[in-house]
């Protein structure tokens, strides 16, 4: 059994001793400075080590020495104060949780929410219920006050997220799974990308883990997990010369389990597609097909890593050999949709296929070769799940949603 | 729910596919980290900018911004401006753990400290880092000596007459400036230089640029002789930084910064990304004997790496010591590497050389692919031939082991690669043909040459 402690150091406090619990082999520990994320260290230690101060601070100047310079230089440097770019109104958000039966989890995420601070000025969360067997997640919710309650009754993620669209009122939408934790300063984080980026249409956040208790949550974090680094990226326009499976490569843009669109762009470009993020049968995509459509609609995109929740992975084998296999499939799945509704990429989503057969044949090599990495079933199930969704994946659950449509009768939910 | 995104038929961009996208230009934007920064707009299609970010006239480092990442908010350039300098600003402020490490062909050395985190905190509490950059700027050393410009050319009259423009405006100037025109076929270079008052000109007849660096010598007076290229363009503060940088007695050769003028075309930026290589940056080195030749000659020092003959400078002393410029090197004879191979023997014979970033060029590369080939191809040629000329000095076997063992291995490693499809090598053509012909240079030379006694003669 392998578990890893979570930590965090702030550099704006002092530094002191870390003592793990005796079942714990390892840390992973976010050094921060004065709240803003600036690294992540992940690393194998002795059962219960103790982590002196000193050991430490030697840790913290080789991983953040850099950035802490960064970072102070950054707050001394003024900028030419332009109107566009002077704190405008905050902007307004519906925070949104699409859930299923998951009512623990989702306690969990509102009650962080609730400690949110700052709090935004002009706000609303939104659970979306999807097809739900009992009543659980309505009881969780009443629980809350100011929290809405809707229910979809068609099953699939999208089919949740577009719920949420059609009613919400405000600016932007930002989409939370329920197995995060928000951290106190997510809403900064966000507001800052919000106003430092005008005019971006989806801004995606830093994702830690929340617990490292398991086999399964250390080997997926040490592969990188859902994190995208500590600076600020931005990406606008459809051609990138130094990239050539850019914008088909739509994983760089970042996680769908902490992401925020903005309302009118993703009304305009028509909202999730629903055929993909289906559940059991076809259960990704749906983010890598919204990212990309943002781009090509002409919308910048914007990742910032103070923006930041905490994530509970799969914490058995199984569900992370799920899960792999899942994100296989949904990539395909979103490559074959996207060849056909956009032909016009043809050419960079068949050298994004080709890189991705090379990417996925080289974790297996390196699975079956280096000890210590993931079991060589993960990259296996990834790689199954590639050829699935290759292999019409796609155009199958299009026709799973035109049945649940019909059985259910219901009307389009177009917003 | 609609679920075909058809391309807007209106976005340009949606219609052009990745092999007709515009070539990649970038744009070049000063941003000095002490006054406000500005936003940055979108340029023209695939034109991004290189970011090149100074304290006052301290350059602290570069990035680009992709045309993918424009327009850019004040905030962001903010952001990329802090991030890139952050090392170099550690090093200015002389933090542990943020000194440059020294070229290597191998393991680096391990010349940093470790970086301490509570240096590192109290260095940035007491106070503001841009005003310290600032000060530490304007510290000069007391009793600059006398620096001669020397500027060797060729038949590129127009290119000159930019380089000349920014040496009139040079402050301080230089104690004197002379231009030597090398075995000229016509007298437009003359023709350029007599519009320039205070100028000396000297024609050396004998061609190579080796020969010309040596008539600068023999004609110029100053304590320090500079040398600079007919395709660059100086900073004001060039002199002055020269000079500073000479502030240790033992230091008798220094180095300096390279940037580009202009990056318009593809040849252009593949020179700017292949000459970012260890060696160059914004943090100073200093060279020795101990620290440099001894430990790396046994794979051959790689001397080339220490600077660039567009931005270099000499003790006036040193010449008499070990020699003038090798005639068989240079442009005009094998092709390059006269620079690096002088730096090689001032370094054997127990002296320092320092790369001081303050002394910046910028220089402009050049412009066409077929140009860019053909100085891949000399460097290899002047490359191959200074390990030979050094092999000979010294009979250090680093040198020898370099040209026939782990240069031929490189390159045929790199042709399997590129016949394989699995990595892309521009110029590995010109590079391979500049190896042989190299070889071919040094099977024709004399066995034992006169130059090294004549320039040292000449110069006594």
């Amino acid at each position: 059994m392998v578990k890893y402690a979570t930590r965090q150091i702030d550099l704006a406090d002092s530094i002191t001793d870390i003592q793990l619990d005796a079942e714990q082999s390892g840390i992973a520990l976010t050094i921060r400075n004065g709240g803003r994320p600036i690294a992540f260290h992940l690393e194998a230690t002795s059962p219960g080590a103790a982590l002196d101060s000193h050991y430490l601070k030697a840790l913290v100047a080789k991983k953040a020495g850099r950035e802490l310079i960064a970072d102070t230089l950054r707050r001394e440097i003024r900028l030419r104060p332009i109107e566009e770019e002077a704190p405008s109104e905050e902007p307004s958000l519906t925070i949104a949780i699409c859930t299923r039966h998951r009512s623990k989890l989702l306690k969990r995420c509102l009650r962080s929410i609730a400690d949110l601070s700052p709090l935004p000025k002009d706000f609303e969360v939104v659970v979306v219920d999807n097809a739900p067997q009992n009543d659980e997640t309505e009881h969780v919710t009443r629980t809350f006050d100011t929290v809405r309650y809707v229910r979809e009754p068609l099953a699939g993620l999208d089919f949740a997220r577009n719920r949420a669209l059609a009613v919400s009122q405000k600016d932007y939408i930002a989409y939370v799974d329920d197995d995060t934790r928000l951290d106190p300063l997510w809403w900064k984080g966000l507001r800052e990308a919000i106003q430092e980026n005008p005019g971006v249409g989806a801004i995606t956040g830093l994702v830690l883990p929340l617990v490292l208790d398991s086999e399964a949550q250390v080997l997926f974090e040490q592969r990188g997990g859902f994190r995208r680094g500590c600076e600020k990226l931005i990406y606008n326009g459809s051609n990138n010369p130094f990239n050539e499976l850019y914008p088909c490569g739509a994983g760089i843009f970042g996680a769908g389990a902490n992401m925020t669109l903005k309302r009118d762009c993703l009304l305009q470009i028509g909202g999730f597609d629903e055929a993909l993020d289906t559940g059991a049968p076809l259960p990704g995509g749906g983010d890598l097909d919204i990212f990309y459509r943002m781009i090509r609609a002409g919308y910048p995109l914007a990742y910032e890593p103070l923006y930041l929740l905490y994530h509970e992975h799969r914490s058995d084998l199984r569900g992370l050999r799920r899960q792999y296999y899942t994100w296989g499939l949904g990539f395909m799945a979103f490559i074959k949709k996207s060849i056909a509704a956009d032909p016009v990429m043809k050419d960079r989503f068949r050298t994004l296929v080709y890189w991705w057969i090379r990417y996925a044949l080289k974790n297996i090599l390196k699975d079956s070769i280096v000890k210590r990495s993931l079991p060589l079933s993960m990259s296996l199930a990834e790689f199954w799940g590639g050829i699935v969704g290759y292999c019409g994946e796609y155009s199958r659950s299009q026709k799973r949603v035109q049945k649940i449509r019909a059985a259910q009768g219901s009307v389009s939910t177009n917003p | 729910m609609k679920t075909q995104n058809a391309p807007d038929p209106s976005d340009l961009e949606a219609r052009s596919p990745t092999s007709a996208a515009p070539t990649t230009r970038f744009k070049i934007v000063e941003i000095d980290l002490a006054a406000p920064i500005e936003s940055i707009p979108q340029g023209g299609p695939n034109e991004g900018v290189f970011l090149l970010f100074r304290v006052g006239e301290t350059y602290l480092g570069h990035n680009r911004l992709l045309c993918t990442e424009l327009p850019a908010p004040a905030s962001r350039v903010a952001y990329a401006a802090a991030q890139t300098t952050a090392i170099t600003v550690g090093d200015l402020l002389r933090l542990a753990g943020f000194k440059a490490k020294l070229p290597s062909l191998y393991q680096p050395e391990a010349i940093n400290r470790p970086p301490s985190i509570e240096a590192i905190q109290s260095e940035l509490d007491q106070g503001s880092i841009l005003k310290k950059l600032s000060a530490s700027a304007l510290a000069s050393s007391p009793a600059a000596e006398s620096v001669s410009l020397v500027i060797c050319t060729r038949n590129r009259a127009e290119s000159l007459a930019k380089t000349l423009d920014s040496v009139a405006a040079l402050q301080p100037p230089p104690f004197e400036t002379i231009v030597v025109d090398n075995a000229p076929t016509d007298s437009s270079t003359q023709a350029v230089v007599s519009k320039y008052p205070n100028i000396n000109y000297c024609i050396e007849p004998k061609p190579g640029l080796s020969q010309a660096r040596n008539k600068g010598i023999e004609a110029a007076s100053g304590a320090i002789i500079s040398y600079t290229d007919d395709d660059v363009r100086l900073p004001t503060n060039w002199i002055k930084a020269i000079a500073d940088s000479f502030a240790d007695s033992q230091t008798m050769a220094t180095t300096g910064l390279m940037l580009p003028a202009e990056l318009r075309t593809e040849a252009q930026i593949e020179f700017q990304k292949n000459s970012e290589g260890d060696g160059w940056g914004y943090r100073p080195r200093h060279y020795t004997r101990e620290n440099f030749l001894i430990p790396m000659r046994r794979k051959g020092a790689p001397v080339w790496k220490i600077g660039a003959g567009a931005n270099m400078a000499f003790r006036r002393s040193i010449f008499a010591k070990v020699g003038g410029f090798d005639p068989r090197l240079g442009a005009g004879a094998s092709g390059c590497s006269e620079d690096s191979e002088m730096w090689y023997r001032i370094l054997e014979s127990g002296h320092d050389i320092r790369y001081d970033p303050r002394a910046v060029v910028f220089h402009t590369h050049r412009e066409t692919m077929a140009e860019l080939s053909q100085q891949m191809r000399s460097y290899l040629k002047g490359h191959v031939v200074a390990l030979v000329i050094q092999f000979l000095n010294f009979g250090h076997l680093g040198d020898l082991r370099r040209l026939l063992l782990s240069l031929p291995w490189y390159y045929t490693r790199l042709s399997v690669l590129t016949l394989l499809g699995i990595q892309k090598t521009p110029n590995l053509l010109p590079s391979i043909r500049g190896f042989m012909s190299g070889i071919a240079y040094c099977l024709s030379l004399p066995f034992r040459h006169p130059s090294r006694t004549k320039a040292t003669a000449s110069i006594k």
